[in-house]
């Protein structure tokens, strides 16, 4: 900000038309970076493969991912069931893809609550500082107290297990890391020039925070939340795992996993696609988020 | 020095408090009325309901309650298991041992990967064993630690034998819960040991310490790694708690009768007592821990001994 400090920015003069175009070129910028490294490439292709796999899932597989066939039960993988069946007969390929539409809305969900609650927290605590910053920030201490997976599992104990809450737990324990980093950008974005000019031209509180500073925290938060949309849908699956997300029949990844775990040692097929496929999706969206992170804010590496 | 080891364990005063007021109140956010989810399945006549109500103090102002379980806390008394009905200290103290052996085999085996996955690939960086340990580390960023978990029981003790595939005690039952545990830890620690290597490689003063003749190993070990290790030594705390939230899940794959185990199997029993007490207890090794880290910058980083 080199401008003197009583520059206000008037609307539709020509220095809103530079900021737009310098804008602009940043977000270029940024696909420019992401263009040049192989990692994220690869990450953004297999997500998109996925992503239309659970899109079309009805039209890849001729099965019912809930029919039981006991006549076709425990077929190793083969030709006509390439990851074979389950102890229903039912076909595993199928409700792998059919899973993903599952666990990727399940992580997507669950990411959306995450900055649904995390953002305002942060921006509220970033913004007005004093007493409702300290009372927040002790409540974000207090749960990130919990480690990992603790906080969700005390979630779902309150709640009760179904995959709905699964969302809300992994969501909400997931919401203290978006907290605060979004107040750590909302504290260097308040003291500068134009967020006192808007102060000063009398705007209310509730829009300096939405036009003139969240916007500049929507570039930590994407890559938080990318890198967020990983963990969550291996947290979800792993409560799915331990019965306490997605209950069965529903062909949840974690849930699949833990289908397999009686028959492991008769039936491998079923242990192992249903967690190839998380690790799969999971490693897609950490090339991109890491990625991201490296093209949108270096800052925030480790 | 002193003072500031009592002024951070001062701080986790309030922070304990806290957590004992959230874990007191699951009982009571629970939906529903907290003597029907304490009397479970068994038969819920109004008297019997009126008389848990008053045993437990549930017809008491919250505050009281909370003052009351505040003053059994400090007693030891955690209350007692809906399911088994033995005192929940008793139960917690009987899985320490078992989840304490996991957590320490699997920190060793996270830190002997980590670092040396870390360090090597960032002293041959840009090559293909820095590509290669990279790989492995996002290999185990990605994995679900559940699922590496039976993946080593199909191979190692179903297939070939070697080890037990569940169970606590002796050396050959640790093994693989340790190893998936430890392996999926070590993938942060080794991405994080690389990157804060790579930084203090090019500080200046490593280009002096190999300018005034030093053998390279000597530079690397007396002043790279010990610089690189500060921030290391941060994230190796929280892994810790990676670790602690891992464990829950490794136990209950190889069904080792531990804290975290006891904590899934309570919630899925309903076992509210129980459940806050693995809850408390886990929190407050966590917590524990931190301030175990924070101490030992002091010995680690003289800049903040002399603030």
């Amino acid at each position: 900000m080199s401008r003197t400090s009583t520059w206000i920015p008037a609307s539709g003069s020509s220095e809103v038309t530079a900021e737009r175009a310098r804008r602009r070129l940043l977000w270029f910028d940024v696909l420019v970076r992401l263009r040049r490294s192989r990692g994220p490439a690869v990450g953004g292709m297999m997500l998109t493969v996925l992503a239309l796999a659970a899109i079309a899932a009805p039209l890849l597989t001729p099965y019912d991912p809930l029919a039981m066939h006991p006549a076709d039960r425990l077929r190793p993988p083969g030709l006509h069931h390439p990851f074979g069946t389950d102890v229903f007969g039912r076909d595993l390929f199928t409700r792998v893809l059919y899973g993903s539409r599952i666990s990727l809305q399940t992580g997507l969900v669950s990411v959306v609550i995450a900055v649904a609650v995390g953002v305002p927290i942060g921006l509220t605590s970033g913004y007005y500082g004093g007493v409702a910053d300290r009372l927040l920030m002790r409540l974000v201490d207090l749960m990130l107290t919990f480690p990992g997976i603790l906080l969700a599992l005390v979630i779902v104990a309150i709640l009760g297990p179904n995959l709905l809450n699964a969302m809300l737990a992994v969501g909400i324990s997931a919401s203290p890391t978006y907290a605060r980093v979004v107040r750590a950008s909302v504290l260097t974005v308040r003291e500068l020039a134009y967020v006192e000019a808007a102060q000063a031209l009398g705007c209310r509180n509730t829009r300096i925070i939405v036009h003139h500073i969240l916007p500049n925290t929507v570039a930590p938060v994407i890559v938080l939340g990318t890198l967020g949309l990983a963990g969550a849908i291996i947290t979800a699956a792993a409560l799915s795992y331990l019965g306490l997300g997605a209950q069965p029949p529903t062909p949840e990844w974690g849930a699949l996993l833990s289908e397999g775990r009686n028959y492991l040692r008769v039936a491998w097929w079923m242990t192992t696609f249903p967690g190839l496929a998380i690790m799969a999706a999971v490693l897609a969206i950490n090339l991109l988020g890491d990625g991201l992170r490296d093209a949108l804010d270096p800052r925030l590496r480790y | 020095m002193l003072p500031y080891v009592a002024k951070r364990l001062l701080l986790t005063v309030p922070l304990l408090l806290a957590v004992s007021v959230l874990v007191f109140l699951v009982l009571h956010l629970v939906p529903g009325d907290p003597a029907i989810v304490f009397i479970g399945d068994r038969e819920a006549t109004p008297e019997r309901l009126a008389q848990i109500r008053h045993v437990m103090g549930l017809d008491r102002p919250l505050v009281v309650q909370y003052v009351d379980y505040l003053g059994k806390l400090s007693q030891g008394n955690l209350g007692r298991s809906i399911h088994s009905d033995r005192p929940v200290l008793g139960e917690l103290t009987t899985r320490a041992g078992s989840s304490a052996e996991l957590a320490l085999a699997s920190f060793l085996i996270a830190v002997a990967l980590g670092l040396g996955l870390g360090v090597i690939s960032a002293l041959r960086r840009s090559t293909w064993i820095d590509a290669a340990a990279m790989l492995v580390a996002l290999g185990g960023v990605s994995m679900p630690i559940f699922w590496l978990a039976a993946m080593l029981i199909f191979v190692f003790s179903l297939k070939l034998g070697w080890f037990p595939a569940t169970g606590f005690g002796g050396w050959n039952r640790l093994v693989l819960p340790a190893f998936a545990l430890g392996f999926v830890s070590s993938a942060t620690l080794a991405r994080l040991v690389r990157s804060s290597v790579l930084e203090v490689l090019w500080q200046p003063f490593v280009t002096t310490a190999r300018s005034k003749g030093l053998r390279e190993a000597l530079v690397i070990r007396r002043h790279v790694l010990k610089n690189a290790f500060i921030s290391v030594v941060t994230v190796m705390g929280l892994q810790f708690g990676t670790l602690l939230s891992g464990a829950v899940i490794t136990e209950t794959v190889f069904a080792r009768p531990g804290v975290g185990k006891l904590l899934v199997d309570s919630i899925l029993n309903k076992d509210f007592p129980l459940v806050q007490g693995a809850v408390l207890f886990i929190a407050t090794v966590y917590i524990v821990m931190n301030v175990l880290v924070d101490v030992s910058y002091v010995y680690l980083d003289p800049r903040i001994r002399f603030e």
